[in-house]
């Protein structure tokens, strides 16, 4: 398999690898566009005065211009009033969609042929165990998604993954921006994230560590490795 | 202004505006500094696998570049505005706590060199980030004694900033002028009152979280490397801190925004009623935002949810201010001068910061976003661009004010263009590189990175280039400018109507009175309830003259010079240690000699709602007390976590009586409560006269405190020879800390009592000492209140 590299792309640009990827896009790209239209009405009313009132040749002051110690009092409570409303629907809107996307990622499905990953950050790179105490360093290795894997079929893997993030030393923080899952590694507390890759592949340095954590910090990569399901339990089963 | 010396001028300088010029020259310096360390570490960063600084140098040059930008320089250049300029923008002649003032800008600047020497110390200083996330702070991570010495470093600026927000908080609510309702203040003077309190609660909570990683670091306790405190109890501490920092580095620049617009447009500000509220709800939600720095920390998901909420909700009060800016501008007539450039600048900055703030208050985009490039984008849209940008454009704002002479407007507008293009090369590509991890030394070619970062590290070195542009000018003008009018802005705060620059009591013409119809001065002689003064007549005070002569105390800058060597000393050996402590020592006797009135308080006669009932001297220990409520409410916190954790990772909590003595605890609770009640009878003596009776029950008071200190000694020892020490567990880690800060409470308070029974014991009489045992009694009161607590926390539960 010919390793790959993943381009950091631009918002929305990047082909997803996952669902969650998937769902982290369309969720930004909702932020995205709230923000251009919001912002941009602000930006195009705030030069539009800018220019409009910018001041002419001869021009007299305004009959209320501030003088020392005066400022005369004005402006309508009522417009605080609707922007409020305003930002309150809007709000209410994005964090419906927020708190959804939340709860996919944060409640693995109860997939009992799920993968279990413990992941030990330490100082400096990752170690991956699994199930049946097979060790890795640098490297984890998942099988890609199996649709016909459904609950009810026994000994297959479905390509779900569950990850159990600690630490052996300092504060980490494991992220696959591929996948757009990432969580905290820290020192006596265990953190959970799970994806399912639907894409196989050699993913170079697609695992990072995104806390300061010393002066390895830079370099705390890991590689992902998506294998068909097959190669992927030949693979458990014997180490090569 | 005075024939001073201009050493004498410039090293014991109490004046206001003296002070302010301190502040703006070394807040100045800190800016070069840091922005050089952020140049070094851009130029790693310019191409992939670059070699141009070690993986610790860069570590260092970051974590110093961040804690310098945001708490020696950023607050200080406010701070230095706000000396020069919020007295005279409320009518006041001074601060209300000259000396004290003074002293804040000396331990302000003991405290940076403090900071900076850690970079010479052996194995160099901090390089944890300036967030310090718990494990990687303590000793087993990072040993090196500079990082020791950049938490003391920041301990000792907490220490000048919360004297500094007391001193501004009195001065603001005590010394208006007549008609100078709270609602006529300009907004910078508002921006100042919400960043002091904002400072006020959040800074002693970073106090005690600094405490405990001293703590740790020196005395081996074990909060932040057992698992009952970790790195989740340091977040906690921190954020509570550090989220309302944000805010402290933002509030000044965004209201001298707001002036700006109204000024340069010719308009009165939109809605001002509206607008100081939205800053209240802003401060006050400040605080409960803290945990979406903790998105990823795997703490309750319902709890993280709330946190989501509340930080969408700040935005709303920001986004009503953004508005009536705005609208501000709507029928007006603009001048594009530099200062309003900058602060149109900064608008747009701040809302393209404000934007990005929304995607980051989502729990479920930060999976991407936490620990990368984009949050460094974010944030420094919204500091730099809201808050330095605003304070920029508030320096060219008051250049001809503070100088009297103008700077070179071709030269600002090319400066402020540069500016502009040079923050958006720098600081809108890093929002692309939203898979990259912050605080990376290198990267491989493979990743793509190259080209932006590239980018970025041009922008940086343009953004850093065109402050030289900047500072030519100013230097230059300073000297060469040509005059500057009073007001040449046609401003509307009271700074406006003095003369370029304000003489020495800043109002020659009399005490400003403020109406509707604008702004009168009255004779001095007038305002003073008719007495004309005999030596030229400066005072409106009610207490004593003001004169040049008594402008200026040598001590502020002996005790900020024995702090900062003090504590370097706790690091770097004994002789240093008692030579810090032994300047202190003469200091304080120096400030004893110094009369309390003449230099320590100016009253003035016009507006002190809502605090018209308190003395100054009254009020400030009040606020300190609310400071002092925030520090050891967050210590108590770390108990309740501690102890909350504790079954969670199998450690059984000492059941009550079982390490401490109740008896003997319960007995000194009761000798201490006591000691209040002497504490009581000493203020009754005091205010009937009976100068027998006061000594006494100073003398009591005294007895009591010591016999406590003794008792506490004695306690501390028995459970050190029975095994129970700093480092045992989390239960005796937090015990010594909370008796020990508590214990030092006391000591201060002992020593304040000995100053006070000197003072009644040379007066002979109660009149001097009455409004000191006042103060004293409120400070004891709360020693005491504080041990209420602390008895059945430690003893009883």
């Amino acid at each position: 398999m010919k390793p790959i590299y993943r381009d950091p792309g631009l918002p929305g640009l990047v082909p997803a690898l996952a669902p969650s990827a998937e769902q982290w896009q369309s969720l930004f790209t909702l932020y995205i566009i709230a923000a251009v239209i919001v912002a941009g009405a602000v930006f195009v009313m705030f030069f539009y005065f800018l220019a409009k009132y910018r001041k002419k040749p001869g021009a007299q002051d305004p009959k209320d211009a501030p003088r020392v110690g005066v400022m005369a009092d004005r402006g309508n409570p009522a417009l605080a009033a609707i922007l409020t409303a305003l930002l309150i629907s809007l709000f209410f809107g994005l964090t419906l969609n927020t708190f959804a996307l939340n709860a996919y990622l944060q409640n693995p499905p109860n997939d009992p042929n799920a993968l279990y990953v413990d992941v030990i950050g330490f100082q400096w790179g990752w170690r991956f165990v699994y199930p049946n105490a097979r060790e890795l360093i640098g490297e984890l290795r998942v099988p890609e998604i199996n649709r016909t894997c459904t609950p009810s079929v026994r000994g297959c893997w479905s390509g779900t993954v569950i990850l159990n993030i600690t630490s052996a030393d300092v504060f980490h923080s494991f992220g696959i921006p591929d996948l757009k899952i990432k969580r905290d590694a820290i020192p006596g507390r265990v953190n959970q994230a799970w994806f399912v890759a639907e894409q196989s592949g050699i993913f170079l340095q697609a695992i990072r560590c995104y806390e300061l954590c010393g002066t390895g910090h830079a370099l705390m990569l890991a590689d992902l490795i998506v294998q068909s399901p097959d190669s992927f339990h030949d693979w458990y089963l014997t180490g090569v | 202004m005075v024939d001073w010396h201009p050493l004498k001028r410039w090293l014991f300088t109490t004046n206001h505006k003296d002070v302010g010029i301190l502040y703006l020259f070394t807040s100045l310096y800190f800016f070069v500094a840091a922005g050089l360390l952020a140049l070094t570490f851009r130029t790693q960063l310019a191409f992939p696998s670059n070699t141009f600084l070690q993986p610790d140098e860069y570590n260092q040059a970051v974590t110093t570049h961040g804690l310098l930008m945001l708490l020696w320089v950023l607050t200080p250049l406010g701070a230095a505005f706000a000396n020069y300029f919020v007295p005279i923008q409320i009518g006041a002649r001074d601060m209300a706590f000259p000396r004290l003032n003074a002293l804040s800008y000396w331990v302000y600047l003991s405290s940076g060199l403090l900071a900076l020497s850690s970079f010479f110390a052996a194995g160099g200083t901090a390089d944890w980030g300036w967030t310090t996330y718990a494990p990687l702070n303590t000793v087993e991570f990072s040993p090196q004694v500079g990082g020791s010495m950049m938490g003391l470093a920041l301990m000792l600026l907490m220490a000048s900033s919360i004297v500094s927000t007391v001193n501004f908080l009195v001065t603001i609510f005590r010394l208006r002028a007549p008609g100078m309702s709270l609602m006529r203040l300009p907004l910078f003077t508002w921006g100042w009152i919400f960043t002091s309190l904002l400072m006020l609660w959040a800074f002693p909570s970073f106090v005690s979280a600094l405490s405990l990683l001293i703590a740790d670091r020196t005395f081996g306790t074990v909060f932040f490397t057992s698992p009952q405190g970790g790195s989740l109890l340091w977040d906690h501490m921190f954020w509570f801190f550090g989220h309302p920092e944000v805010y402290v580095l933002l509030l000044p620049g965004f209201a001298i925004v707001g002036d700006l617009f109204s000024t340069f447009s010719r308009r009165p500000i939109y809605a001002k009623k509206i607008v100081i509220p939205c800053f209240a709800i802003a401060s006050i939600l400040s605080f409960t935002v803290w945990a979406h720095h903790m998105f990823m920390t795997g703490i309750s998901q319902s709890l993280l949810e709330a946190f989501n909420v509340t930080t969408e909700l700040i935005s709303i009060p920001f986004a009503i201010i953004v508005i009536a800016y705005i609208l501000t501008l709507r029928g007006g007539s603009i001048r594009f001068t530099t200062p309003m450039l900058f602060a149109v600048g900064s608008l747009g900055l701040f809302i393209i910061g404000g934007v990005t703030g929304v995607f980051n208050s989502s729990v479920a985009l930060d999976t991407a976003f936490r620990g990368t490039f984009w949050v460094v984008g974010h944030f420094h849209y919204t500091i730099v661009g809201g808050g330095l940008t605003g304070l920029f454009a508030g320096l060219y704002y008051w250049f001809p004010k503070i100088t009297g002479r103008m700077y070179n407007e071709r030269l600002g507008k090319i400066h402020f263009a540069i500016y502009m293009i040079g923050f958006n090369l720098l600081y809108f590509p890093m929002h692309l590189l939203y898979d990259m991890p912050r605080r990376i030394f290198t990267y491989d070619a493979s990743t793509g990175w190259g080209p932006l970062n590239l980018l970025i590290t041009i922008g940086g070195f343009t953004f850093g280039i065109s402050q030289l542009i900047m500072f030519a000018n100013l230097l230059w003008s300073a000297r060469r400018g040509p005059q500057a009018s009073q007001d040449p802005w046609g401003g509307y705060s009271l700074e406006w109507g003095v003369p370029s620059p304000p003489p020495e009591f800043n109002f020659p013409e009399g005490v400003p009175v403020v109406s509707a119809e604008g702004i009168t001065y009255r004779p001095v002689a007038a305002a003073n309830g008719g007495h004309a003064m005999a030596n030229g007549g400066h005072a409106y005070a009610g207490h004593g003259v003001e004169s040049s002569e008594e402008h200026w105390s040598r001590w502020p800058i002996v005790t900020a010079a024995g702090a900062g060597i003090a504590l370097w000393g706790v690091l770097m050996g004994l002789p240093a240690l008692i030579l810090g402590t032994a300047v202190l020592a003469v200091s304080f006797v120096g400030w004893g000699y110094e009369s309390l009135r003449g230099r320590e308080t100016i009253e003035a006669i016009g507006e002190k709602w809502p605090f018209d009932r308190l003395e100054n001297l009254s009020l400030g220990m009040w606020l300190f007390i609310f400071g002092e409520i925030a520090f050891f409410g967050t210590l108590f916190g770390a108990y309740v976590f501690l102890r909350m954790n504790s079954p969670l990772s199998g450690f059984a909590w000492p059941q009550p009586g079982s390490v401490h003595n109740i008896f003997w605890g319960g007995f000194n609770t009761i000798i201490l409560l006591t000691s209040g009640l002497t504490m009581v009878f000493a203020l009754m003596f005091a205010r009937q006269g009976s100068y027998r009776g006061l000594q006494g029950s100073l003398v009591a008071t005294f007895a009591l405190g010591a016999f406590f200190m003794v008792n506490k000694a004695c306690e501390w020892k028995d459970l050190f020879a029975s095994g129970f020490t700093f480092s045992t567990n989390p239960a005796s880690s937090i015990y010594y800390v909370l008796t020990g800060v508590h214990g030092a409470h006391v000591v201060a308070g002992l020593t304040a009592l000995t100053y006070l029974m000197v003072k009644a014991l040379k007066a002979r009489s109660t009149m001097e000492a009455g409004a000191s045992v006042e103060i004293f009694g409120i400070y004891w009161g709360m020693v005491d209140a504080v041990w209420v607590f602390l008895f059945p926390l430690l003893y009883l539960l």
